[in-house]
């Protein structure tokens, strides 16, 4: 078993193992990567072969027992992109290998009493408390106690085995107002849907993702984002047999071969088109077809954009692009 | 400063000399400034310069998105200029094709438009003012404590730093010497560098990039700042620009934008101490 | 307990090299058989993802040797990848490979001797640094025998 927690040993703040609570920093707005991680790595074997001639031994094809896990200090953001990729990755398969990690893991998040320039959960109908995804949440009160809010039977299951650490509390804590003063307002999604539904050929895509670099920051960082690219490696001999691994590693829609086709045909061949992709896939194709928006609001692509895209500021112009038409039409 | 960087950009606009003009604005992050390409003059007041301006927009330069609206202007720090002649001596991009309104950041923080505009006038510039900033003493300290250990703390070192690479590749893209519209990380028939964000996997695409960079790199740092996971890259490029400069005579890269590219070409008299 | 055998890979040139350790073969001189040979028409075809490649594939050392500077069948070439070397074996030092892995020599035709010693010499370097655990324990990890 392991407890991962925010820790400041680099420049960054990451979540890492530790020992001993003293090692963890609850202080920061959030981590710089997103808990994902320990449900779905960058990389993972899912499979081992080896070559005799012609004959190809499958050797694992169970995946292994995961290492459980206690997630403590993720934000309500982190925590609610677990619903989100529990149904996608339950959808036309199961994904043993991050459905086994999901219930191997507990999640106890910390709502929030900052925010930075980047957060945006409210934008998109999250808050800094809210519940999705996380089995136990402290909400800070005052003189550094948390008040605990069990969110699922495994959360309030914790509490029960652990009771001597927590104490009955009058009241539930409300979350600190000046951070929900500092979040922006709602934006109105269904209207956003509906525009992206109608202007999949718009000029708008090749302004947008101009100054976009197409690396895989945005897609990688973000807690939502779950696309992967299968690879065989072939390693060193093994008892004589050529021996290789199956793997499973993070891929990114900005990237120029995401679509690449065997042959040679390219359906997204341009900056402007993996774009548009993936703010489709977030706010219009996830929506219609699992009933939630493909984002948590965590503002990690923000933070780590090398040339500053803002989603935010699109799903604003495509909302108000909308509303205009919407005007229109009712005129 | 600004007025005068606004009234040149509308200028080179108005005039017809550039169809575009690649500069900074304001981002919606405050302090933070972004990229932009503007084509219509009276867009020439977003533009904006300071110390926030770190992006290398010679990266633009070959973007086919870029090259098809014509003849760009790009505000253009001193590694950024170094940077467009290394473009232009690699004949990736035509040397008329780029005009420049070239700005700088004193060190008190001053920023200053320059009155050099031509490339020849740019390369006597940096040639007289501006020392290759990577291979500066103080720049290369850390290189020289690292080359200081023994070999196998510095595997250590960089096992640790590559360990946290997730190859998202931003290094890579926002690299404006990193061009290839088929980059050796992509191809897989063979696969060189494989693509798992293992230690084996990130040491071969680290190394790579560091060693596809020898001689190029113009020290701008946005490898380094733009990295989601704090790798020190610079302290790569750093030590190659050092061991370049010390073995090929003091060269360094993007103080000529025309001419043989380093590795393109050869001496009978090249170093030859370490063969057998 | 065995005495540990290195394995070695080496890049060498058609032309020259491989002509040199065809001579030494030739001349019946005895020397160590640890190198595994991998023939290229120049030491200017070789790229350095070889040499990475060659320790991810399980190389304790390699050895690169080619025509001497000015008797490179195809004129240049050998120009070309001393030049790459040059900066190519810092910035494998710099990061943590022993410099006594990578080899690099220039072996003429008529030399066969001087193979045949060259080998012996880069066994024993190989030998004295030991298996290249570091670059070993990376492919343990990447092919899933080991916790990272």
């Amino acid at each position: 078993m392991r407890v991962v927690a925010p820790v400041s040993r680099t420049a960054f703040t990451e979540f890492a193992e530790i020992v001993a609570l003293d090692e963890a920093d609850f202080s920061q707005v959030n981590t710089r990567s997103s808990i994902k991680q320990f449900l779905f790595p960058a990389t993972e074997p899912i499979l081992s072969y080896s070559l005799e001639q012609s004959n190809v031994k499958l050797e694992c094809e169970e995946p292994p027992e995961p290492r459980k896990t206690v997630i403590i200090g993720s934000r309500p953001c982190d925590a609610a992109s677990l619903p989100i990729l529990d149904k996608l990755f339950s959808w036309d398969c199961e994904d043993r290998f991050y459905l086994n990690r999901r219930s191997a893991t507990v999640v106890i998040s910390i709502a929030c009493t900052d925010c930075d320039d980047c957060c945006f959960c409210t934008a998109i109908g999250l808050g800094p408390d809210s519940k999705q995804g996380s089995d136990l949440l402290l909400v800070p009160g005052e003189s550094g106690c948390y008040n605990a809010e069990p969110c699922t039977e495994r959360g309030a299951e914790l509490v029960k085995q652990h009771e001597k650490l927590f104490t009955q509390s009058a009241a539930p804590a409300s979350v600190c107002k000046a951070v929900l003063e500092k979040l922006p307002k709602p934006l109105n999604l269904d209207r956003i849907a509906n525009w992206l539904r109608g202007h999949f050929y718009d000029d708008f895509w090749q302004a947008a993702s101009l100054k976009c670099v197409g690396c895989g920051c945005c897609t990688f960082l973000c807690p939502t984002c779950h696309c992967f690219d299968i690879t065989d490696e072939h390693g060193r001999y093994r008892d004589g047999r050529r021996a290789g691994l199956r793997r499973k590693n993070w891929d990114s829609c900005q990237f120029a071969q995401f679509t690449l086709h065997a042959s040679g045909h390219n359906p997204r061949p341009d900056r402007a088109s993996r774009w548009r992709q993936r703010m489709m896939h977030k706010f219009l194709y996830y929506p219609e077809r699992f009933g939630s928006r493909l984002c948590t609001g965590c503002g990690r692509c923000v933070r780590s954009c090398p040339v500053q895209m803002d989603i935010r500021d699109q799903l604003k112009a495509i909302e108000s692009a909308q509303a205009d038409d919407d005007q229109h039409l009712q005129a | 400063m600004i007025d005068q960087l606004r009234q040149r950009a509308r200028e080179l606009l108005t005039t017809g000399e550039a169809a575009c003009i690649i500069g900074y604005a304001d981002a919606s992050v405050p302090g933070k400034a972004t990229p932009i390409v503007i084509t219509r003059a009276e867009d020439a007041d977003r533009l904006v310069f300071h110390a926030a301006c770190c992006n290398n927009l010679a990266a633009y330069l070959t973007r086919p998105e870029i090259r098809k609206l014509g003849t760009v202007a790009m505000v253009a720090k001193p590694a950024d200029v170094r940077a467009a002649f290394v473009l232009m001596q690699e004949n990736q991009v035509r040397p008329d094709d780029v005009k420049f309104i070239a700005v700088d950041v004193t060190p008190a923080g001053e920023c200053t438009l320059l009155a050099q505009r031509t490339r020849e006038e740019l390369l006597d510039y940096l040639v007289k003012n501006v020392p290759p900033a990577e291979l500066a003493d103080d720049a290369l300290k850390d290189v020289a404590a690292l080359e200081e250990q023994k070999d196998g703390e510095r595997w250590h070192y960089w096992q640790q730093q590559f360990s946290r690479c997730i190859r998202c590749y931003a290094c890579r893209q926002v690299c404006p010497l990193c061009y290839c519209s088929r980059c050796v990380a992509d191809k897989n028939r063979p696969q060189w560098i494989e693509t798992s964000a293992h230690g084996r996997g990130n040491l071969a695409w680290n190394i790579t990039r560091a060693f596809h960079l020898a001689g190029r790199c113009v020290g701008c740092g946005e490898c380094e700042r733009a990295c989601p996971a704090g790798i020190p890259l610079m302290k790569l490029n750093r030590k190659l620009a050092k061991d370049v400069r010390d073995s090929f005579g003091g060269h360094a890269a993007g103080y000529a934008f025309s001419g043989e590219q380093l590795f393109a070409g050869y001496s009978p008299s090249d170093p030859n101490d370490f063969f057998e | 307990m065995a005495e540990f055998e290195p394995k070695i890979a080496a890049f060498v040139c058609t032309w020259c090299t491989y002509a040199g350790a065809d001579l030494a073969g030739t001349s019946r001189l005895q020397y160590a058989s640890n190198v595994r040979v991998i023939k290229l028409p120049c030491t200017g075809r070789i790229d350095f993802h070889f040499i990475i490649k060659a320790f991810e594939r399980g190389a304790d050392a390699v050895l690169v040797s080619g025509c001497h500077p000015g008797d490179c069948h195809y004129t240049a070439g050998n120009y070309h990848a001393r030049r790459r070397w040059t900066v190519f074996r810092k910035l494998l030092e710099f990061a943590g490979i022993e410099p006594d892995r990578v080899t690099f020599a220039w072996v003429s035709a008529a030399e066969g001797a001087k193979w045949a010693s060259l080998v012996n010499e880069v066994t024993e370097k190989a030998r004295k640094l030991g298996p290249f655990t570091r670059y070993q324990r990376l492919n343990e990890i990447a092919e899933g025998e080991a916790e990272r």
